[in-house]
């Protein structure tokens, strides 16, 4: 489990910040605006930075001591 | 502004938090034999709550309540993305950093983190004197800060240079008092302040101009829709920037003073290090979320500036707008007062870590050779360094100092290779790090000086950086430091 959550903490974090300055994030048509009504940008920009922000937790939180 | 001062308001909530805060910080003064309870308070260890407030409190300055509204209403949204994934990455630098230095740590009560860097006298020289140049201009920005916003809030009953004084005052005489705890107690009423003036502000915008987020991001793709796309309506949010801003940002906990001096509060007397590593972990955590959560509040207010009232000329008169335009006098001076704690959580920290550093790592380990000084030494050196501090904010307008002032972060980042070279090599030259500083701090100054488009748009302080690095890397191995108990004074103990 600890291995899952390590794994998906770091892709995540590798694709969100190649995101950040991707032109997906132009796009109006991403499903989030249509769910919460606002641009898809704004939606985007806002959660990037906090699910990055969980995705390091996520990393932290699973550092195995006796592996260094 | 005036109805500050008429209504009293200013000096009523102002009081309350000086009395809050100073009860806080000196309810348990330090003992005064003892140089590891003044810094690291080994006689009442912290709570995990007041060691993440501390390390919080030390990361907010006033530039998250009126510099990220500025940002936003210049340049858009993108500020949110741009900012906060640099400073979020910066838990992973705190972790990672944090850690090494508590397993270094274990076998013995250090009084510094340089110790555990690199033990050879001339770099802690040169660390001491890079920190000052690039840290203590950003120190006096935040004094003559007090000065200027006391001054505006009482209508000028308390002038600029006396605000500026008894501010800087207050910070030291809890500091003497109670040392590293009143720092780092002030740090959690700070924190309070800053907190629930920047969410009150944003909250009450949204809800009463806005009716909520959804009709606040509407207007703005409807009025401006550039402040909502990449790279910004002035063009500054590029990949150049970003990469500048993460590095810049992320390596704040590894190379700053206040940070690095306040990583071995988390060892926890009596108590393993897998404990202190487990305090650290949540300590990290705890950053992250406090970053996310206090930086949204200064988009929001940007936006809304940008909506309400966008002629303004500077995006720094955003949050003082509209506290003017559309708040009551009470709220406007709770506000005031919470950007006061917030550039007093990041002054006071600077303040003690600039006279630890200069009282433990020159005084007492170069002159004093490791057998003097004692707290009231280390009272002298911050008096000093709070003294000196004041004489350039009264010279806060010269152009040396805002423009030091403005690259400290890129300054302090050329010390970061040695930093991490020392904690992580395992026999490096001794020379090393005092090369690579230098090296990497002469590349940055030719790179402040050339055009953006040769560096490809980056900080100068990136380039600078990667010079440093490769220095270190070059000449750490041309003569290793020899493993023998001897040369354990070099610093190298874990």
């Amino acid at each position: 489990m600890r291995h899952v959550i390590k794994s998906v903490c770091s892709i995540g974090i590798a694709v969100l910040l190649l995101l950040t300055y991707s032109p997906i994030l132009d796009s109006k048509t991403v499903a989030a605006q249509l769910v919460l009504g606002f641009p898809a940008t704004a939606l985007l920009w806002l959660l990037g930075p906090v699910v990055l922000m969980v995705f390091i937790a996520g990393l932290i939180l699973t550092w195995e001591e006796d592996n260094t | 502004m005036t109805n500050w001062t008429a209504s009293g308001w200013f000096w009523v909530i102002l009081a309350a938090y000086l009395i809050l805060t100073f009860v806080a910080a000196v309810f348990r003064p330090i003992r005064k034999e003892s140089l590891q309870d003044f810094f690291h308070s080994v006689a009442w260890p912290f709570g995990l709550g007041v060691l993440i407030a501390t390390f919080v409190a030390t990361l907010f300055s006033a530039f998250f309540m009126v510099g990220v509204p500025g940002f936003v209403f210049t340049h858009g949204l993108g500020t949110w993305p741009y900012f906060v994934f640099g400073d979020v990455l910066g838990m992973i630098g705190l972790f990672l950093v944090g850690r090494k230095i508590l397993l270094k740590a274990q076998t013995k009560d250090y009084l510094s983190p340089l110790e555990l860097i690199n033990g050879d006298p001339l770099y802690s020289v040169v660390f001491v004197l890079t920190t000052t140049i690039f840290v203590l201009p950003y120190l006096a920005v935040q004094i003559s800060g007090f000065g200027k916003l006391i001054s505006v809030a009482t209508s000028g009953s308390i002038p600029f240079l006396s605000g500026a004084a008894l501010m800087l005052l207050f910070i030291y005489l809890y500091s003497f008092i109670a040392g590293i705890r009143g720092v780092a107690y002030s740090d959690v009423v700070q924190g309070v302040f800053l907190f629930a003036a920047a969410w009150a502000v944003g909250i009450y915008i949204l809800a009463a101009e806005f009716n909520g987020p959804k009709e606040l991001f509407a207007r703005v793709q409807s009025k401006s829709p550039e402040l909502l796309s990449l790279p910004g309506p002035k063009g500054l949010f590029t990949y150049a920037f970003l990469v500048s801003n993460c590095i810049i940002f992320a390596s704040i906990p590894i190379c700053q003073p206040q940070f690095l001096t306040r990583y071995l509060l988390i060892k926890r007397q009596g108590q393993s290090v897998a404990a202190s590593i487990r305090f650290l972990k949540f300590v990290a955590i705890g950053m992250g979320v406090a970053i996310a959560i206090g930086t949204l509040p200064g988009s929001i207010i940007g936006l809304a500036g940008a909506m309400l009232h966008p002629d303004l000329k500077s995006g720094d008169q955003v949050l003082g707008t509209l506290l003017d335009e559309h708040f009551w006098p009470w709220f406007n001076a709770f506000v005031s007062v919470g950007v006061l704690a917030a550039a007093m959580s990041t002054a006071d920290s600077i303040l003690f870590s600039l006279g630890h550093l200069f009282s433990i790592d020159i005084y007492r380990r170069l002159i004093a050779k490791g057998t003097g000084g004692n707290v009231i030494v280390s009272q002298i050196f911050i008096f000093g360094v709070a003294v000196v501090a004041f004489l350039v904010a009264l010279t806060g307008t010269g152009q040396l100092i805002v423009q030091l002032a403005r690259i400290s972060f890129s300054g302090t980042l050329q010390l970061v290779p040695s930093i991490i070279g020392g904690l992580w090599h395992p026999r490096p030259w001794r020379h090393a790090g005092t090369i690579s500083v230098l090296s990497g701090v002469a590349t940055m100054l030719v790179c402040l000086n050339v055009p953006k488009r040769l560096i490809l748009g980056l900080d100068p302080g990136v380039p600078g950086m990667l010079i440093g690095t490769a220095a270190y890397l070059a000449v750490a191995r041309v003569k290793p430091r020899p493993s023998s108990p001897d040369e354990l004074s070099h610093g190298v103990r874990a």
